[in-house]
């Protein structure tokens, strides 16, 4: 009777391991199939997005249009797109620069006293052209709210 | 019939005991999980309540601006400036002798609560002279001779006083220009609509040109390559 028990108790043991592992491999695979279908979401995502990036714009970023700066030299930047050839023209000033990778360009700029009409125009090889017109102006006079 | 019963009894009583060690597992898995991502959420919008709450007031601090234009009405407290077919109101928050017609420079405060921008000193300037015809012009380099490039059926020269950057090579010159290269330059055109100067080109390497071929990506900081790295 002992000896029954112990053998009945040893395949109960292996059977319900068997069990066991069945089931949280099953759980696994599940988890593993989750992940890839995000996975495949997130890339489908992301090329979207870059799909979009690659809409041909210029934006200036690192002024707005009739600021008052007192300072006479600035580094004028933004974002058109990928390796656009980015041409800057103000009264004093032609500069030709190529935008990086990314699209991002910066400019050193040097303003007048007064104000500067300054003009940006992105264009590449087939022909797009984008432009930002900008006035800035240069002027130490004190202003107070 | 006894060994039958003891038999399933313990089968079950194992499969039911491992079942519930792997589901208390997986419980406090979940539960720490869970947890931490309530925790991570918390943390995340606190974050971003600050990041709002600081853009919401940088963009409601009124800023130095100053607006250019041509005087289209004037009244005690509010004037009107052209400039560009556009037209900018502009409050007074200073006297001023200003007339229609009149070219001014208006420097004040925007309020972007109100969308408005008061102005706290204006100057009257001379009208502004036209600005110099200046074009992007660019295309592909169709002829070389010697100073004169042909882009788009249109004779380019070059002079002293053009600046010539090739892509790729340190000190550009005309030599170093090749045929289908693409150009871009910045020109000044005269009163017909043709090109009078040149002040600026960018030229990109096409295939024909050897400069095409030197990576342009590199950084200045980019280290030369090792030894062991150099291929001979």
């Amino acid at each position: 009777m002992k000896k029954e028990v112990i053998v009945s108790i040893i395949i109960g043991l292996l059977i319900g391991l068997i069990f066991t592992l069945g089931i949280s491999t099953a759980n696994k695979a599940l988890n593993q199939q989750k992940a890839k279908k995000l996975t495949t979401q997130e890339s489908g995502n992301s090329l979207n997005s870059s799909d979009n990036n690659q809409q041909k714009t210029l934006t200036v970023t690192s002024h707005e249009n009739f600021d008052l700066i007192n300072q006479s030299e600035i580094n004028l930047s933004g974002i058109a797109w990928p390796n656009a050839v980015i041409a800057l023209m103000t009264e004093t000033q032609t500069k030709l620069i190529q935008a990086d990778s990314e699209g991002i360009f910066t400019f050193k700029v040097n303003l007048i006293k007064g104000f500067n009409e300054i003009a940006l125009i992105a264009a590449d090889e087939t022909n797009t052209t984008q432009t930002q017109n900008l006035v800035l102006t240069y002027s130490t006079s004190k202003i107070e709210l | 019939m006894k060994k039958f019963l003891i038999l399933i009894f313990s089968f079950s009583l194992l499969v039911f005991s491992f079942s519930a060690a792997i589901a208390a597992d997986e419980a406090t898995d979940s539960s720490v999980t869970t947890k931490i991502k309530e925790r991570l959420e918390k943390t995340a919008e606190q974050g971003l309540d600050t990041i709002k709450e600081e853009l919401t007031s940088q963009s409601l601090s009124p800023r130095k601006k100053a607006y250019v234009g041509l005087v289209k009405s004037v009244t005690d407290d509010l004037i009107t400036l052209e400039y560009k077919s556009q037209t900018y109101p502009v409050y007074l928050d200073v006297a001023t002798p200003a007339r229609q017609d009149d070219f001014l420079l208006t420097m004040g405060f925007f309020f972007p609560d109100n969308n408005q921008f008061h102005a706290k000193k204006i100057l009257v300037l001379d009208t502004p002279q036209p600005p110099i015809n200046r074009q992007l012009f660019s295309g592909q380099i169709q002829e070389i001779d010697g100073n004169k490039i042909t882009v788009n059926n249109k004779s380019l020269t070059i002079n002293s006083q053009t600046e010539l950057t090739i892509q790729g090579i340190e000190k550009s010159s005309t030599d170093d220009l090749e045929l289908k290269d693409n150009l871009f330059a910045i020109v000044t055109l005269d009163k017909n609509g043709d090109i009078d100067q040149v002040r600026d080109i960018l030229v990109i390497p096409g295939k024909n040109n050897p400069a095409a071929m030197t990576p342009t990506n590199a950084t200045e900081s980019a280290l030369p390559a090792t030894d062991s790295a150099t291929i001979e």
